[in-house]
């Protein structure tokens, strides 16, 4: 038994519910006659549409792009015509703008993508191609993958982590990803230590993940990744604690991981880094987990970007009668929604249908004060009194909601089933807001 | 398909299975050794207090909340809050209480202790607590009236720590700390309240309040080690005049205290610097009023008076962020 790496007291332990799909293998689902395309699925600033409505666009085309030091590209998935720029709410209350594709089944690729090529290694060359191929953190996040793998020329980077750890329950489109694509993920974490001078990596995978562990660590032959085994705890892949858990070394408060040497990416993000520069293929597609009760037939399923969350219901067998709650992400930190008719983006690991069963939700009581939400907080803070200065909007007793990183924990423990983190969340915006105010 | 058929809640969309039912009722589980030793030892005595408690802390819980206006009436009544605060006032007081005296100390727990404060959660004090501290002002005689077993019905005796008090170390000197410690009568000596007899049977429980991680391991240990060490000293100074530490520690409510009240979730400081502060606190003044004060025991009104101080001590004991 390998040595368990992990983040000190805090964290919880969730049912992990990944017996639904850990063992079925990634199906393809084909873009159907329309996709949809969010213009803005990253963070940083917005992209602008560059097609009008009548275009005819090839695959793997630039259909948006934003201009400035963090922003993102979107790249068609099929070849077709541009026929409508509409404005949907996605999960989070977020608007954007959705450019609707009518697929035309012929998949004519621009010139030169979806080639092999040579890639000579070239750091700068590296980020702009990781840029213009339109990748940003697949874990969830969706930050501009360029930006973080450029940090301050006077940080020095040695270690790149590997967040494999898939700590949120349900989740494991990772787990497949590294099973069935270990030459291309391993590769991409080559390329990645190449291109950026790095010494060393460390792939974090969770013990309930052990096969991919044992499976990547047989196959692989490049002396600087190396792979340790993570306690099965949540919140285990969250950036900080992961860090932490694999180096010892702890990020300043407020401070983001180059400060101490270290660039953490998700595994998806590591195979689409492969993808594109081995093989010139931006990031149109991508593999995500449907799973939960309220789902016929549970699947790990590569699908293009910009399927609608019905259509890849329809591919796993429709969603069920007693199915209440719709969830983009993991369980602990995704999105409700409840349209069907939303598109995926790059960021959505997974859709949960589930059941009122599954869910638990319970009346709110008074807090006792037990202290749970204290002990289980990864960032050391106090839940039960951020919550009530938030709802209060006490702002002088809320700068701690800004080092929240929103994992749920508290809620999860909370025995009064106080929707902690919610409130917290929500002071965050609040908070900002006012600080924005008072400058 | 209609869209309004699913319903928007925020993450996470888990939750864990402890519920505050589910920690008081374990509290009430690790209370039964402790409660069983009573009954064992003051049979229908002790059964009459501790049912009396426990009837009219639920009947006062009712009316209180009926008279709040809370909605779940039955649901809040009985998530076993009211029903250890009714446990721990039997425990707290002497075998031979009347009923009508528990009555009116439930009636003290739940409106002055609790219900004045806006209820579960709210309360600065512990309840049962407010209520033995209510009850040991006002009928001071019935509150000492100590007795060994159920059969002694017209002699009382002193509680060791009353002996010592006021007869003297040399009263106590032969007494046998394992048997204090296990909680088994000895002839001429008084138990003390009903839930005190047996640091062995208190100790069972709170392990297992420990295991279920419902309170803190360091609470009691601190608490109980604070007194041990404070007593120690005083012990070494000066022998003829100051018990043994060991004396201290199977006497008096000392256990039952430091496992069961000084961990009290809602009356205690939120942080794990603040709840070491606290026991360190409670350990310090009841050394204090057990050596130097009028009263022979001090672990109610340490617990009080260091309940009154932990907003304060909450304030300087905030945790440390991640990466601070």
């Amino acid at each position: 038994m390998a040595k368990l790496y992990t983040f000190g007291k805090s964290g919880v332990f969730p049912e992990e519910r990944k017996e639904y799909t850990e063992n079925k293998k990634i199906e393809k689902l084909d873009a159907k006659e329309f996709v949809f395309l969010a213009v803005n699925q990253h963070i940083g600033s917005p992209a602008k549409v560059l097609v009008k409505e009548g275009d005819r666009v090839l695959k793997n085309q630039v259909v948006a792009s934003g201009d400035g030091g963090v922003t993102s590209m979107v790249h068609s998935p099929v070849s077709g015509e541009v026929v409508q720029t509409k404005s949907m709410v996605f999960p989070g209350e977020i608007k954007n703008d959705v450019l609707v594709i009518k697929n035309d089944f012929k998949y004519e690729k621009v010139a030169g993508t979806e080639e092999k090529r040579e890639f000579k290694t070239d750091r700068e060359n590296f980020i702009s191609e990781i840029k213009n191929g339109g990748i940003i953190g697949m874990g969830g996040a969706g930050f501009p993958t360029y930006v973080k793998m450029n940090p301050p020329k006077d940080k020095k980077i040695d270690i790149f982590i590997v967040n494999a750890a898939e700590c949120e329950p349900y989740l494991t489109n990772d787990y497949r990803v590294m099973l069935e694509y270990k030459n291309e993920f391993l590769n991409g974490i080559s390329l990645i230590l190449d291109n950026l001078g790095i010494p060393k990596s460390i792939v974090g995978i969770e013990e309930n993940k052990e096969e991919a562990f044992e499976e990547l660590k047989k196959v692989n032959t490049d002396k600087r990744i190396e792979f340790k085994l993570l306690k099965t705890k949540y919140p285990q892949g969250a950036e900080k604690q992961l860090i932490f858990a694999l180096t010892r070394r702890v990020v300043p408060i407020r401070k983001l991981p180059f400060e101490v040497g270290v660039i953490v990416q998700n595994v998806s993000t590591v195979k689409a880094i492969y993808d594109l520069i081995v093989y010139n293929r931006p990031l149109t597609e991508r593999v995500l987990t449907c799973s939960g009760k309220g789902i016929s037939e549970p699947k790990n399923i590569l699908a293009p970007i910009g399927v609608t969350v019905s259509e890849v219901a329809d591919f796993c067998g429709g969603i069920k009668d007693d199915c209440k709650y719709l969830v983009n992400g993991g369980p602990m930190m995704g999105k409700p929604f409840t349209d069907i008719q939303l598109p995926i983006t790059k960021t959505t690991s997974g859709l949960l249908f589930l059941t009122e069963e599954e869910v638990s939700i319970e009346e709110e009581s008074a807090c006792i004060r037990c202290s749970k939400c204290l002990s289980v907080c990864p960032m050391g803070l106090n839940p039960t009194y951020l919550k009530e200065a938030s709802d209060r909007r006490e702002y002088e007793k809320m700068d701690d909601v800004l080092d929240c990183i929103e994992c749920g924990s508290c809620s999860f423990i909370c025995p009064a089933s106080r929707d902690l983190a919610a409130s917290i969340v929500k002071g965050k915006q609040k908070y900002t807001k006012y600080l924005k105010r008072g400058k | 398909m209609q869209e309004n058929r699913f319903v928007l809640k925020s993450a996470p969309f888990l939750r864990g299975k402890e519920d505050i039912k589910s920690i008081m009722w374990t509290v009430v589980v690790a209370l039964l050794p402790t409660t069983l030793w009573a009954i064992y030892l003051y049979r229908y005595r002790a059964l009459t207090v501790i049912l009396s408690c426990i009837i009219f802390t639920q009947i006062f819980e009712i009316i209180f909340l009926k008279i709040r206006g809370v909605k779940n009436l039955f649901e809040r009544a009985f998530d076993g809050s009211a029903f250890i605060t009714g446990l721990l006032l039997a425990l707290n007081l002497p075998s031979t209480s009347p009923w009508w005296m528990c009555a009116v100390g439930s009636f003290v727990a739940m409106l002055f202790g609790k219900h004045v404060f806006g209820g579960l959660g709210n309360n600065p004090f512990n309840p049962a607590l407010v209520a033995r501290v209510f009850l040991l002002l006002s009928f001071p005689s019935i509150m000492t009236r100590w007795t060994v077993g159920v059969n002694l019905t017209t002699q009382t005796f002193a509680t060791p720590l009353g002996m010592l008090k006021t007869q003297g170390l040399s009263s106590v000197s032969n007494l046998d700390y394992w048997k204090l410690f296990f909680g088994f009568p000895i002839d001429g000596v008084g138990g003390g309240s009903i839930g005190e007899i047996s640091e062995f049977a208190i100790l069972i429980g709170g392990l297992l309040l420990i295991f279920r991680k419902i309170i803190p391991f360091f609470i009691p240990l601190i608490y109980i080690s604070t007194v041990f060490v404070f007593t120690a000293i005083f012990n070494m100074i000066d022998p003829a005049k100051y018990a043994s530490p060991f004396f201290h520690m199977v006497t008096g409510g000392l256990f039952l205290g430091a496992f069961f009240m000084a961990t009290d979730m809602v009356t205690t400081p939120i942080t794990k610097k603040g709840k070491m502060v606290f026991a360190f606190g409670c350990g310090l003044i009841t050394s204090l009023i057990r050596l130097f004060g009028a009263y022979p025991e001090g672990v109610s009104f340490a617990i009080l008076i260091m309940e009154a101080l932990s907003p304060t001590i909450e304030k300087f004991t905030k945790n440390k962020k991640f990466g601070e």
